[in-house]
């Protein structure tokens, strides 16, 4: 039952009462602050009925409400449910952003994903559990994997991200030559670290060393990683039991870019002729 | 046959149906029945008419609880309760 408060003010206040139990409406409450002043509580149904039974009458009546803080409090406990439930959610949003929602590894070592996700596990770290503390060991682990370089990990919004990165610089490089990739001239080549075996012009057999794993130096011959790149030139001349265009489209795939082509038809297809390039390289992108 | 003499002694008897009728707690307020009108009301009197005769009530802090067809609640301090014409 909602109660509804009603100060009555004016000569014999306290008749009216009598005047609204009499009308058959209940009064819950009744007190007299003042001496021509009486309040009433009477149920939030017959408020209405209240004012227009005492119309006619010479009081002046207004609604009793709470002020200030104390409103408040009586909003709260009407609504006691929905604060219930924002509190519960707030607390819930506040425990779940502690936690690890979600593991993402990023960065050139991610595909170092699954073993890092080990490495955590290993550590107490894994779903829903807390972030961890003591990410200075947990980044010594994870460096300890092969290649990684650097570790870090953040927090933002229950997404745990280790940031992993690799690098080649401490590998092994497995030593030895640069071989011709095919039979022809050799247009290109670079040479970082090693000892060129041929120049730029020079015709070679595939398979051939062009970039020796050894440096001389006063001290003697060293062994060395081979850093290096060619790209030979050699000659296409192909039979094809097909027409010429489907002919020409098998050259390319089968050979790459052409140059100087000459298509020549013969009773078995057609013959692509011209020059290809075939490239090789060691520890150079 | 009962119900009837027990109502003809009910009325016969100084009209006790149509007075005051009250349970006192001691050192609390009470519970009134019969109540016709509010003649006074204030924090330490309060004057209640019965179909025949009235109520004086005497006391501290007197408020009404719930007051509907002809029953009265009382809180408060109840010193007094005293019968007048």
């Amino acid at each position: 039952m909602k109660k509804c408060g009603i100060y009555i003010e004016g000569l014999g206040a306290e008749r009216a009462i009598d005047k609204l139990v009499n009308a058959q409406i209940q009064v819950l409450a009744a007190q007299k602050p003042q001496k021509n002043a009486v309040v009433i509580w009477v149920d939030g149904k017959d408020c209405k009925k209240v004012f227009a039974i005492l119309q006619t009458s010479c009081y002046n009546i207004k609604k009793v409400r709470p002020q200030g803080l104390l409103r408040l409090v009586q909003s709260c406990r009407r609504s006691a449910g929905l604060l219930a439930g924002i509190l519960f959610f707030c607390a819930c949003t506040l425990f779940f952003q502690s936690r690890v929602l979600a593991i993402r590894v990023e960065g050139s070592g991610a595909y170092l994903g699954e073993e890092v996700k080990t490495v955590l596990r290993e550590n107490g770290t894994h779903l829903f559990s807390a972030f961890p503390r003591d990410t200075a060991k947990l980044s010594a682990c994870v460096m300890a994997l092969p290649r990684v370089t650097y570790c870090s990990f953040s927090h933002e919004g229950g997404v745990l991200t280790v940031d992993v990165e690799i690098s080649d610089e401490n590998a092994v490089a497995e030593s030895k030559p640069l071989c011709a990739p095919a039979t022809g001239v050799v247009e290109r080549l670079t040479v970082v670290r090693g000892t060129p075996l041929c120049a730029v012009g020079d015709t070679v057999e595939q398979g051939a060393p062009l970039v020796g794993d050894y440096a001389e130096s006063a001290a003697g011959r060293r062994q060395v990683v081979v850093i290096a790149e060619v790209v030979v030139r050699y000659t296409v001349r192909t039979q094809y039991a097909l027409g010429e265009e489907a002919a020409l489209r098998q050259a390319y795939l089968d050979y790459g870019e052409l140059q100087d082509i000459q298509l020549t038809s013969t009773q078995e297809g057609t013959l692509v002729e011209g020059f290809a390039r075939a490239g090789a390289a060691l520890n150079l992108q | 046959m009962g119900l009837l003499s027990e109502i003809k002694k009910n009325f016969s008897a100084e009209g006790s149906a149509f007075r005051v009728q009250y349970t006192v707690v001691d050192g609390g307020g009470g519970y009134f029945q019969n109540v016709k009108r509010l003649l006074e009301f204030s924090s330490e009197t309060l004057v209640l008419k019965g179909g025949k005769g009235s109520i004086r009530i005497e006391g501290e802090n007197l408020s009404l609880g719930k007051y509907f067809q002809g029953d009265l609640v009382v809180h408060g301090l109840i010193k007094k309760v005293e019968r007048g014409e």
